[in-house]
């Protein structure tokens, strides 16, 4: 006879995720579970149908002895940031009968990976110049690399010290601030129409209003607060609706010919290498004349909205140019794939 | 060695959940009282119906020899909803039966009823806090995956805790408990765009953008040359491409490339809200796909696997061009 009816332990997750793990037996027989787990790499933060006093230290991991009901064990483990971008661990759960007769084994080795933005050179100067053609060439580019196997969203931000300002392209930057305009006033009529929604209302508007600055917190209020509309659109099909012809109707009265092909560029640009997601890929650089100083940061989160740390960018940007450009963020960087390699400043 | 006082056993949840779980149960017993007069209560089943945030309380039943001479049962509890339905043959009574009063009195007609058969009433209680399903369920999924040879997400729901639920209600189901996994498209599209096209929107940008008649002309020229250089190109509408790869991303067709898996199964999938970008849905790097699965007593927890098929994607996508 087999004790265990159904289990489940994940084989993978991002470094700082959750990982759940369950059991369910047979309840003829009482049993203890004893799971084995790595300390290095998992905390076990939850149990579920778990008695305080069926809880106990062993060796490698913890052994339960009491459930509040017969058959069921919920388990959620938390995902320690390795210093190393991929590592593998392991969970083993052995669900013995308390007569001893009876015991099962399951055991899952888990991935548990994250990016890793690696700063393969600093150039002291990147060189912009521009050709007859009318070409603007960009040349010492900065070369990063994602090592690791997860996804990095990574946003540049200026320091105030840097002598390079950044800035949206002009007309995206106008189309957003058509669409919100609109937007907001829409959005306004609903909150009469369903008062019980206008506190998600309210934190949309806010979301969307001004740029979220790019810290955990943040992210996590916007990811809840997209759930929370998703849900609210199940719960109420009509809310749903007067909310999507809100959005439809202040996209198409703002979008116009160019602003759809540049979203299209924008998507394009900000895709990277290797899993690498650019906050503002077209955002643009001015550039002035002569030697600008850039001194700036890149900020970089992950799907589990995990902070790292960030890189310190420090060089200078030359312009041959009589008078000021712009360049889009993208251009000064150079996204390398695992196997490239840096000859002379570019990619091979 | 683990510390086991750092531990949570869903301490928080609970005490969430047992007052609004206590409230329902109250309405739940009134109204079995009540119905006990004149009714032979023969089982009742318990939803809790998720996305809807509802609990619905399904009793079976027969009318009690001589109660129909009452010609109506009048009771009041908080329900949302009340329906009345025959089994054999099946047939829905509720306009006939059912009249609602104030002060949320239920008023139910003997009528149209008959002593010698079976009737299921359906009673529906909004509950009261938006939070009850998470302090119910414990709900997760893979973020992104790791392998390049395979695109599958786990999903895993599991009960916070069974024995308060079971001393409740003998039998109970949690339906349709939603997940929403955000499937990353973005690096199959940058794959598979070709770079003359790519091109051919950065010159067609540039031209729209430039104000100088001279600039104009020399991105013109280069436009044309960049055509005559790519014979891919030739007799190709841009807008009409981009239209074309907007369609893969309607639910109809990106469906197409999902499949779930066991005790989970496939409800809709929209297009991603693109948060690291724009505030506003315009080309989607995630598809969000929700599924669906349900816990009862007796199956406290559940797994699924969501798998994209990024190969006929690719293959979708490279039909565009």
């Amino acid at each position: 006879m087999n004790l265990v009816k159904s289990s489940f332990i994940p084989d993978s997750s991002l470094q700082g995720g959750e990982l759940p793990v369950y059991a369910i037996w047979n309840t003829e027989k009482k049993v203890n579970v004893i799971v084995y787990f790595s300390s290095e790499c998992l905390v076990l933060k939850e149990l579920y149908n778990v008695k305080k006093e069926g809880l106990a230290n062993i060796k490698g991991g913890v052994c339960l002895s009491a459930f509040e009901a017969d058959g069921y064990v919920g388990m959620v483990f938390k995902a320690k940031i390795n210093k190393e971008h991929t590592v593998e661990t392991s969970v083993r759960l052995i669900i013995k009968s308390s007569d001893d007769l009876l015991s099962d084994e399951i055991k899952q080795t888990i991935l548990l990976f994250r990016p890793q933005i690696i700063l393969l050179d600093k150039p002291l100067k990147i060189s912009t110049a521009l050709h007859k053609d009318g070409y603007i060439s960009i040349d010492n580019r900065i070369h990063i690399r994602n090592e690791g196997i997860g996804t990095a969203i990574v946003k540049m931000e200026l320091s105030p010290k840097s002598e390079i300002t950044l800035i949206e392209q002009e007309d995206i930057e106008k189309f957003v601030e058509k669409f919100r305009t609109i937007l907001f006033k829409k959005f306004n009529e609903i909150k009469e129409t369903y008062p019980v929604y206008s506190q998600l209302i309210d934190n949309f508007i806010r979301i969307i209003k001004s740029p979220v600055p790019f810290n955990k917190e943040n992210l996590i209020l916007v990811e809840r607060t997209f759930n929370d509309l998703v849900k609210a659109i199940e719960e109420n099909e009509q809310f749903g609706l007067d909310l999507a012809s809100a959005i439809i109707a202040s996209y198409f009265s703002s979008v116009n010919l160019i602003t759809e092909i540049h979203t299209f560029l924008e998507y394009l640009k900000s895709i990277a290498k290797r899993k690498v997601l650019l906050y503002n890929a077209l955002s643009v650089l001015n550039i002035k004349p002569g030697l600008n100083k850039l001194e700036a940061k890149l900020t970089i989160t992950d799907l589990e909205s995990s902070e790292y740390e960030p890189i310190e960018i420090s060089t200078q940007i030359f312009s041959n140019m009589n008078e000021t450009v712009r360049i889009p963020t993208y251009s000064i960087f150079n996204w390398m794939d695992i196997k490239e390699d840096i000859i002379h400043g570019k990619c091979k | 060695m683990a510390n086991v006082s750092n531990i949570g056993l869903a301490a928080e949840a609970k005490a969430l959940a047992t007052p609004i779980i206590r409230k329902l149960m109250s309405y739940g017993s009134k109204m079995l009282a009540d119905l006990k007069n004149e009714f032979i209560i023969e089982d009742q089943e318990i939803s809790f119906l998720c996305p809807e945030n509802i609990q619905k309380w399904s009793i079976y039943c027969a009318i009690k020899k001589g109660a129909l001479f009452a010609g109506y049962k009048r009771f009041s509890v908080p329900a949302q909803t009340v329906s009345i339905r025959s089994i054999l043959p099946l047939h829905d009574l509720t306009n006939q039966a059912i009249e609602r009063g104030n002060n949320n009195e239920i008023k139910i007609l003997f009528k149209p009823l008959k002593e010698d058969q079976h009737y299921v009433i359906d009673f529906e209680f909004e509950i009261p806090e938006q939070r009850f399903l998470d302090a119910l369920v414990y709900r997760n999924k893979l973020r992104e995956t790791p392998y390049e040879d395979r695109t599958e997400f786990w999903m895993c729901a599991q009960l916070k805790f069974v024995e308060l639920l079971k001393q409740s209600y003998s039998a109970f189901r949690l339906e349709d408990i939603d997940f929403n996994v955000n499937v990353a498209v973005h690096q199959e599209i940058k794959a598979k765009i070709p770079s003359e096209f790519q091109r051919d929107v950065e010159l067609i940008v540039k031209w729209m953008k430039a104000l100088n008649p001279e600039e104009k002309q020399r991105l013109s020229r280069q436009h044309l040359l960049h055509r005559r250089g790519h014979p891919s190109l030739k007799n190709k509408d841009t807008l009409e491409l981009l239209d074309r790869l907007q369609d893969i991303f309607t639910p109809k067709i990106f469906r197409g490339f999902i499949d779930v898996k066991k005790d989970f199964h496939y409800h809709d999938c929209l297009r991603g809200l693109d948060f690291y970008a724009l505030p506003f849905p315009t080309w989607p790097k995630f598809m969000q796909v929700v599924s669906r699965t349900s816990l009862t007593c007796d199956r406290p927890a559940a797994e699924g696997t969501l798998i994209f098929n990024t190969s006929n994607f690719k293959k979708e996508v490279e039909k565009a061009f």
